[in-house]
């Protein structure tokens, strides 16, 4: 049991991460900008070890680098089925690492997963959902800027996923109150559909920016409109199969006897819905 | 049970935020450290972007697209996609021996294209010290920009004949907010008198 509560506990604090990510290079009005403010030569420690896992991190992020600049570097062999194919591993790989990083969305879909005793094939249909929306709503935004709107891509999509941010974490504050009172005065499963749903369009319409750098790829140095979308829901994929790592695990986990215990899953349940609150509240409040 | 346990915690170790995170923009990092007679005078930032973002910017800035930015192309520039970064110390975390240099203000702004990337320059000047050592870190607060200090070949050194200098470079760790702890390289000039 103890075991368990350890799990529980480590899977919530591991996976509190912010959804938002905006480029520095752009003002996009952003509380956070003006709060972070001067804190540059405040954070580094002087004579510390290098650990471990702070190396792995930075060894994660040059694989980013390296499938991006192979991805570029590959643009002239793309007429090729087996150019096409490398093309379309190396953004599967990318989709997939990218995801696995803060943000997503996976706090939310894993703590409603925790919250409601999602079951496997749930939490696996939401998360592919949250991962192909992800990404389709990026290339959404670059054509619609592009093509539509005639608008600059870099800033402005910044400017708008910062806006859809706004509506989205509004929708799951109030989904994150309706399941905290129905994990109070339910006596069953408290899930409903609706919430669901709602949960996954909130998350998922967020463009991601990785996605949007993508697009770009494929629209303007590839320039082909059936390669860009190919290619999206590739990396749609990637990042679906990233999130469904940390939505399955509560499904995974719940068949243990720790969580047939009713007042154990009463208590599971109401932090589930007070943990959607909290981050909706507090990334909310950052981007207003 | 055990089991399970066991490869849920294997799990939350490999997909954990605290060990993976993940920039959407990368940089090379260049630098050219000037000093006169009396020490450390400036320094000459280089930003080589890499090829998605440089993408990006030419579709939206290099208006009349011929492969440069032209006066009114890099004020715009300048004003929509760098000046924000002053809220970041221009990410530039530099200390005269033991003092901190809060970067407040840059001048000459350049922004050029070459090789399909772009480049942004600007100057970093020095407040007055008796100092003989300078420590250039670069970072981005947010993760949000990787930039990299590839090596000390990516620094050039520009001193009068009055001093010899040696330079290295060592690793520090940084505390990236949420993302969590980082090795960031550090460049290190010491000036010495000959």
């Amino acid at each position: 049991m103890k075991q368990a509560a350890i799990v529980t506990l480590l899977l919530i604090l591991f996976s509190l991460s912010s959804l938002a990510a905006q480029n520095p290079l752009f003002k996009t009005n952003a509380k956070r900008d003006t709060v972070r403010s001067g804190t540059i030569a405040d954070t580094s420690m002087k004579n510390a070890p290098i650990p471990w896992h702070a190396r792995a991190k930075l060894k994660l992020t040059s694989w980013q680098a390296h499938i991006r600049n192979e991805l570029y570097k590959h643009k002239e062999d793309m007429n090729s089925l087996s150019g096409l194919l490398i093309a379309l591993a190396l953004v599967f790989f990318y989709g997939f690492i990218h995801a696995v990083g803060p943000g997503h969305g996976k706090v939310f879909i894993t703590s409603f997963a925790f919250s409601t005793r999602l079951k496997a094939s749930r939490a696996f249909i939401g998360s592919f959902a949250i991962g192909l929306l992800h990404s389709i709503a990026a290339l959404l935004l670059v054509v619609l800027l592009s093509y539509v709107f005639d608008s600059p891509v870099s800033r402005t999509s910044d400017i708008v996923r910062t806006r859809i941010e706004e509506i989205a974490f509004t929708v799951l504050l109030a989904i994150g109150l309706y399941m905290l009172i129905r994990s109070v005065f339910s006596k069953g499963h408290a899930h409903s559909n609706m919430s669901f749903w709602g949960l996954i369009l909130s998350v998922g319409l967020v463009p991601c920016p990785g996605a949007v750098m993508i697009s770009i790829y494929g629209l303007s140095i590839l320039q082909s409109m059936s390669l860009s979308i190919l290619m999206i829901l590739v990396m749609g994929l990637g990042m679906s199969l990233a999130i469904s790592l940390f939505a399955l695990i509560p499904s995974l986990m719940s068949n243990a006897r720790f969580f047939q215990n009713p007042i154990v899953w009463k208590i599971i349940s109401i932090t589930g819905s007070s943990f959607i609150i909290l981050i909706s509240a507090v990334y909310l409040f950052a981007l207003l | 049970m055990r089991y399970l346990l066991r490869i849920s915690l294997l799990v939350l170790a490999m997909v954990s935020t605290r060990l993976f995170a993940h920039p959407h923009s990368f940089i090379d990092f260049n630098a050219e450290v000037t000093a006169d007679e009396g020490g450390f005078t400036q320094i000459v930032v280089q930003w080589l972007f890499d090829e998605y973002f440089t993408e990006s910017i030419i579709i939206d800035y290099d208006v009349d697209k011929d492969g440069h930015f032209n006066e009114n192309e890099t004020k715009t520039l300048y004003d929509e996609a760098f000046i924000n970064v002053e809220i970041y110390n221009y990410f530039l975390n530099i200390e005269l021996g033991d003092s901190s240099v809060r970067v407040d203000s840059v001048s000459d702004f350049i922004a050029e294209l070459s090789d399909g990337r772009l480049h942004y320059q600007f100057t970093v000047p020095l407040p007055r010290s008796e100092a003989r050592s300078l420590t250039i870190m670069s970072y981005d607060p947010t993760y949000f920009i990787y930039i990299e200090m590839k090596s000390e070949d990516d620094f050039h050194i520009n001193v009068p004949a009055i001093w010899k200098y040696h330079t290295h470079i060592s690793e520090r760790l940084i505390n990236f907010d949420m993302y969590g702890e980082l090795p960031v390289k550090a460049y290190w000039v010491i000036l010495d008198a000959k």
